[in-house]
């Protein structure tokens, strides 16, 4: 596999450190929210070798979510510093944009074609952050009724 | 601290996370977390996306309670949350005097925004980048950077005018569609897809598209579906906005 394949990773990492300043986010917490973003697109194209890309879009979120549960613990920051901006890469913006061009272009088959995919991709992440937030809070509820 | 006095401070604090976009669960959480750390009886709590009410049952069997209406208008601001959030901590954990508690709210809300220099600058490396990231080329990103400091600057003076959520968002990809459409022309970026897609990426509602799904995993369905039409229809405008100038060129 060639390293131009991994170029997108660190677009994503960019990308991301904008984000925090969108959302006004100060100090170190950007860089690790943008970590958050890089490895969310990482776990995305790591999948995408051998699965379709609903499965990587619900994986990486799932990995996103994980990294954010985990960091919010260290950090003692919310959870929605690191995911917020950590799902960004995954948001299907370019979905959304052709589903809207097709729609101009009176390609009724296509728009509809390409506007469920756009859908089907935004529910494969909700239900990746489900997943992962769910099983935190189950794992957290057996801890603290163990002690 | 009196019944009156800390329903004051839980519904401030409750509006601040309300509108620096804190889930339902953490908003009455949080305020049931700072009444309760006074003892002073049962405290209920309720809030949808800008609506919040309390109400505390005193131990003589007096009732007390306070509405708040907070704003859905204020965009996402992280530092504010985890501000707020952090007042909370403190106060459940050591629990101050009311005077004490009001010169931290107003450090909190005295948290600094970025300036409009700075935003440009998030806009402009948040679109440059998802150009790229997108399948653009170098002119392109650059040319999207340039297009994300111009909205940026028209979300500036949108905010002041005060104009909603909607129009704002018709507007300034309306905006981002014309200027790439020029660009492009000029022959600054050649393709014109991935340098408005890279814009777009700036004005998409991510946040809600996550949010709503933590709302409703927690059960608070009305917050989330709020939410979630919120997203759709933000989403829509951004699309239209953009439709329209495409359409027309």
């Amino acid at each position: 596999m060639e390293a131009i394949d991994f170029l997108p990773v660190l677009y994503a990492f960019v990308a991301c450190l904008g984000f925090g300043g969108l959302y006004n986010l100060h100090g170190s917490p950007i860089l690790w929210a943008a970590v958050g973003g890089a490895l969310g697109w990482l776990v995305y194209l790591l999948t995408l070798l051998f699965a379709p890309d609903f499965f990587a879009g619900f994986l990486s979120a799932a990995a996103v979510s994980f990294y954010a549960e985990v960091l919010a613990r260290l950090q003692k920051r919310t959870v929605t510093t690191y995911l917020l901006i950590g799902i960004i890469p995954m948001v299907p913006g370019a979905g959304i944009y052709h589903t809207m061009e097709y729609c101009i272009q009176g390609d009724t088959a296509l728009f509809i074609s390409e506007g469920l995919h756009t859908l089907g991709m935004a529910g494969a992440l909700a239900i990746g952050i489900l997943v992962v937030d769910s099983t935190w809070r189950m794992i957290r509820l057996v801890q603290r009724r163990r002690s | 601290m009196t019944c009156e006095e800390i329903l004051a401070i839980a519904a401030r604090i409750g509006q601040g996370l309300l509108e620096s976009g804190a889930e339902a669960y953490r908003v009455e959480n949080s305020v049931l977390h700072v009444v309760d750390a006074y003892n002073l009886g049962e405290c209920q709590v309720f809030s949808i996306p800008n609506y919040l009410h309390i109400d505390l049952t005193g131990k003589d069997g007096s009732t007390h309670s306070k509405m708040c209406r907070a704003s859905s208008l204020k965009s996402v601001d992280l530092e504010q949350l985890n501000a707020w959030n952090q007042l909370c901590r403190f106060i459940s954990e050591t629990r101050p005097e009311a005077a004490e508690i009001w010169t931290q709210i107003a450090a909190v809300e005295q948290t600094p925004l970025y300036s409009l220099l700075m935003q440009m600058l998030a806009y402009a490396v948040g679109s440059g980048a998802f150009a790229l990231f997108w399948g653009g080329i170098w002119l392109d990103a650059a040319a999207a950077a340039v297009i994300g400091c111009a909205v940026a600057a028209a979300m500036y003076i949108m905010g002041r005018l005060e104009a909603n959520l909607f129009y704002k968002s018709i507007l300034a990809s309306a905006l981002s569609a014309l200027l790439a459409c020029l660009f492009v022309h000029l022959g600054f970026g050649i393709n014109r897809s991935e340098i408005i897609i890279g814009v777009f990426m700036t004005l998409l509602p991510g946040v809600m598209i996550t949010n709503f799904m933590r709302e409703i995993i927690v059960g608070d369905w009305l917050t989330g579906i709020t939410k979630l039409m919120g997203a759709l229809l933000i989403a829509a405008s951004i699309a239209l906005g953009t439709g329209i100038v495409l359409a027309l060129i």
